[in-house]
């Protein structure tokens, strides 16, 4: 058979649009897939895929969790230290704080009286440990110290005397516990002592500029309020008995008027000694707003 | 095998697949003329081409590299003609009667169109030695450099080839 230069050129082109269709090519490329063990087809998203970036920050994971790990078990050895230890101070002034100030208000005294609780086995623990020492007794006192303070803030403007009689008992068994003298705690809220009666005693001649008498320790006042009241009240008790004697002895005098002429002198003294008397008695009564 | 391998084989099967697919829309389709214009059957080409190709993944999927995937797939599909004609030759009719073939009145060519009968004719009424460079010249329009990397013979031979294949179809085209 002849063929011109035209037929093979026009079969020539004919034959270059000889071609597999897509479907054709699609179809191909997944039986060669599906022989060898592959797939073409887009892989089915597992229902966890969501979760498939656990795997793709897998090294940040570990790094979070080991930062966690590292976190929480300092917390947890640090909850476990007594005074002394190395992460003490990181109990007392980070984690403690912390977990206050996520309580309610209404918790906050509760959860100071169980750090009171705490500071009182802790030393119970060295006593047993025979660990007991200076420099932990200062410790410990310290943070004892501090925590009765922030008591004594939240308590001053209570009335319930059973909270402030917990309080003392726990400073009197934390007092007991304690070795050296001059750790032991005082509370001029809670607990009189002769520094604190002083403290109150100055305070008091500051404000009625009267010189104070102590009054007797037997009668434990149960905060400043009333340590004011009751000294003020003796002081003006204390001058009325003056007053009431130097009446009485007035009286004498106005019956032995003429006996005792020559005794007129002193009567015109002890009458300006009781207008003096009497204008203190005012004055303390003034500032006291009686 | 640890997660970071597993992914790190994932991407490498990934990237391989991608290498492949490209080789596979660029040269599939002159594989599959190749092998009608060879065998005159669609369907035998469909498959020749589809195995030529599957035979390349293995390759690619075994680990082996293949710097010049368009000769190492040409041969693939040559070699591929060389075999379908060899086991045309060894099938005996009689054997396939009474396994109970019956033989259809088509045609092999039935599927060329007439104009590409005529090509075809034209260009295998050439010697051997020319047929494939001047299908390859003039069909699939291929460089001579090209060709001769195809057909593993030197640039000058192919340009020899082709120039002689020339004036043997000018004589024949009326």
């Amino acid at each position: 058979m002849k063929i011109t230069r035209k037929q093979f050129n026009k079969s020539q082109k004919e034959f270059k649009n000889f071609k597999l269709s897509n479907d054709d090519m699609h179809e191909m490329l997944s039986n060669i897939y599906k022989t060898t063990g592959d797939t073409t087809d887009d892989p089915i998203l597992s229902p966890y895929s969501s979760m498939s970036f656990l795997f793709i920050r897998q090294k940040v994971l570990v790094l979070a969790c080991a930062i966690f790990a590292v976190f929480f078990g300092t917390c947890y050895a640090s909850a476990q230290s007594l005074p002394g230890d190395f992460l003490y101070g990181m109990k007392v002034s980070v984690i403690e704080p912390v977990v206050q100030s996520l309580k309610t208000n209404s918790k906050v005294f509760s959860y100071q009286e169980e750090l009171l609780d705490k500071r009182i086995h802790e030393v119970d623990v060295l006593k047993a440990k025979d660990k007991l020492n200076e420099d932990k007794e200062e410790i410990s006192a310290k943070v004892f110290a501090k925590t009765i303070k922030k008591i004594e803030k939240s308590i001053a403007t209570e009335t319930d005397t059973e909270k402030k009689e917990r309080i003392i008992s726990k400073i009197n068994s934390y007092n007991e516990k304690i070795i050296s003298d001059k750790h032991k705690i005082k509370s001029v809220v809670f607990m009189v002592t002769e520094e604190s009666e002083s403290k109150v005693f100055e305070i008091i001649e500051k404000k009625i500029n009267v010189p104070t008498v102590k009054p007797d320790t037997s009668t434990t006042p149960t905060n400043t309020e009333e340590i004011l009241d009751e000294e003020a009240q003796e002081e003006i008790k204390e001058v009325e008995d003056d007053i009431k004697e130097i009446e009485e002895i007035l009286d004498i005098t106005e019956q032995d008027e003429e006996d005792a002429s020559n005794e007129n002198d002193d009567s015109e003294d002890i009458e300006e000694t009781v207008e003096n008397v009497t204008d203190s008695v005012d004055k303390v009564k003034s500032n006291l707003g009686l | 095998m640890s997660y970071d391998n597993e992914q790190q084989n994932q991407s490498l099967n990934q990237s391989l697949k991608k290498d492949f697919e490209l080789v596979f829309r660029a040269y599939s389709n002159t594989i599959y003329r190749l092998c009608f214009f060879k065998t005159s059957s669609k369907d035998v080409a469909y498959d020749m081409t589809q195995e030529t190709f599957l035979r390349f993944w293995k390759t690619l999927s075994s680990g082996k590299e293949v710097d010049k995937p368009k000769q190492y797939i040409y041969q693939i599909a040559r070699n591929l003609i060389v075999d379908y004609y060899k086991s045309k030759k060894t099938v005996s009719l009689d054997l396939l009667e009474e396994a109970g073939f019956e033989p259809t009145s088509k045609d092999l060519s039935q599927d060329l169109f007439s104009e590409v009968v005529l090509l075809k004719e034209a260009i295998n009424s050439l010697e051997d030695d020319f047929r494939e460079v001047m299908y390859l010249r003039f069909i699939e329009e291929l460089k001579v450099k090209e060709i001769a990397e195809v057909l593993n013979i030197s640039e000058n031979l192919v340009s020899v080839r082709i120039n002689r294949g020339k004036k043997k179809l000018k004589e024949k085209f009326t």
